[in-house]
């Protein structure tokens, strides 16, 4: 198990390749709220990228850079996906308000030399929420006749979750002895490691039925 | 043996995330089912309101064939009526001529019949388009006729009870003697029946219509399979009254009929 999450922390973001392809695949299915997820993928895609260009030198400011993007890309899913099913102003608020704290977090709280905690803890406080309230509208409107042929739901599912097991290895890590512990850093590390393989996994899934979603979308 | 405090963390580590994991997965397995659940429910209801839309263009289309019945009954026997009778004293009129053309009296006595069966025609088309009385006398009334009518066309005899106590809005005294209509053209038409018994009661909850007859019967199944007509209208005009309707026969052995209305 430990030798399997060792190798899953350094080796997980292979992974990414399959939700790569298959947003290529589909690429010109990924409509309406589909087609952040697609910028998704690419920008995950292309912050692992850089992060393996620059891992020779410190490169932790990119972290507080991405955490804001994926943040606000995630999010801008959401509010196209809630439409006017929640109030309007909802979601671009908190991008406004959480992209605010995350540089004051960054500036004042959190430097850009090291982890910021901070801001990808309320992140994935504030998409948990959203995926709740995703799950909300789905069970309010009842639009889908075959729940897991949606995309939506597969991609709500990743995110869910991803960052809600993120969530809880980040304060249960910081409880425990992972700052002195170099094993159970890397425990942690694979564990998160394994939580993002999922996601991308789902997120597959959910961009391989885009097809159907194109026509539900369109018709 | 002690463990290390490390292990138990990993062990803390691996059991609280399994633990969380294992919460999330629940959650949306629940969810999963909670929507089937409301699907299907909601499915239920369209269909139910598929039902109930196909029910009231049914009833809605039935009441505008009975309107339609009333105007032409109305203007059969306001104006063609009316005109009838007015030729008839015209024609009665020709008799009293001077002087009298000869040849012409065979003539206009059979002129006179002519008309006079022509105005009983119009009379018997409008009395069977709009049951005669039913508005202005009530139920009974009009049951009466229907079951006289019956017994002259036919060689049949129908014993007719009805509670006195019986009061309905004037649709639903149409929509119950049409469906005692149907009933007595079966039998005539269909079942060759000899002797018919209606009953017509009422209890604290319901009103009871109990038709028998001693006719041919039929195969319920097989009737009712085929879509027959006349056991559609009994039925359509008994959920018009919200009522129920139930069929007991069998080949060679009659058939009764019990319609519950709801007071």
């Amino acid at each position: 198990m430990e030798s399997f999450l060792i190798w899953m922390s350094k080796h997980g973001s292979w992974f990414m390749l399959i939700s790569l392809a298959a947003v290529f695949i589909c690429w010109r299915h990924l409509i309406g709220p589909l087609l952040f997820i697609k910028l998704f993928v690419v920008l995950a895609v292309l912050g692992e990228v850089v992060a393996e260009l620059t891992n020779s030198t410190p490169n932790l400011y990119l972290l507080h850079g991405y955490t804001i993007l994926e943040f606000n890309v995630i999010a801008l899913f959401y509010a196209y996906f809630f439409g006017q099913f929640y109030p309007r102003v909802l979601v671009p608020g908190l991008m406004v308000l959480f992209t605010i704290l995350a540089i004051a977090n960054s500036i004042w709280l959190q430097p850009l030399s090291g982890f910021n905690t901070n801001a990808s803890g309320l992140a994935a406080v504030l998409i948990i929420g959203f995926a709740v309230l995703c799950f909300y509208k789905m069970l309010a409107e009842l639009a889908s006749k075959r729940l897991t042929q949606n995309p939506v739901f597969w991609i709500n599912l990743g995110l869910l979750l991803y960052f809600a097991g993120s969530l809880f290895y980040m304060s249960l890590g910081n409880a425990l002895s992972v700052q002195t512990n170099k094993k159970l850093t890397f425990m942690v590390f694979g564990l998160h490691s394994l939580l993002m393989v999922l996601m991308h996994i789902l997120l597959s899934i959910g961009i391989w039925y885009s097809p159907r979603y194109r026509q539900i979308y369109t018709s | 043996m002690v463990q290390s405090p490390v292990s138990a963390d990993i062990y803390v580590l691996i059991f609280g995330g399994s633990m969380a994991m294992l919460f999330l997965v629940g959650g949306v397995v629940s969810f999963l089912m909670i929507y089937r659940k409301r699907l299907s429910e909601q499915e239920l209801r369209v269909k139910e309101m598929e039902i109930q839309h196909q029910q009231d263009v049914i009833y809605r289309t039935l009441d505008a064939v009975e309107d339609e019945r009333k105007r032409v009954a109305r203007d059969l026997h306001d104006e063609i009526g009316a005109s009838l009778s007015a030729m008839r004293l015209l024609v009665g009129q020709l008799t009293q001529c001077n002087p009298p053309l000869s040849g012409t009296d065979n003539l206009i006595n059979r002129f006179k019949d002519v008309i006079d069966t022509t105005i009983d025609s119009v009379r018997r088309i409008s009395s069977d388009l709009l049951p005669q009385g039913l508005d202005e006398l009530g139920l009974t009334y009009a049951l009466e006729g229907l079951c006289e009518n019956a017994m002259s066309l036919a060689d049949v005899s129908v014993e007719l009870t009805v509670d006195p106590a019986i009061s309905f809005p004037p649709r639903d005294n149409l929509v119950l003697y049409r469906l005692v209509q149907e009933l007595l053209n079966n039998a005539i038409k269909h079942a060759q029946a000899t002797n018919i018994q209606l009953l017509l009661y009422t209890h604290p909850d319901y009103v009871s219509l109990c038709y028998a007859d001693d006719g041919r019967g039929f195969d319920f199944g097989t009737a009712y399979q085929q879509r027959s007509l006349g056991l559609k209208n009994i039925e359509t005009r008994a959920q018009m009254l919200h009522g129920t309707v139930s069929f007991d026969t069998q080949p060679g052995k009659g058939l009764r009929v019990t319609v519950h209305i709801p007071r």
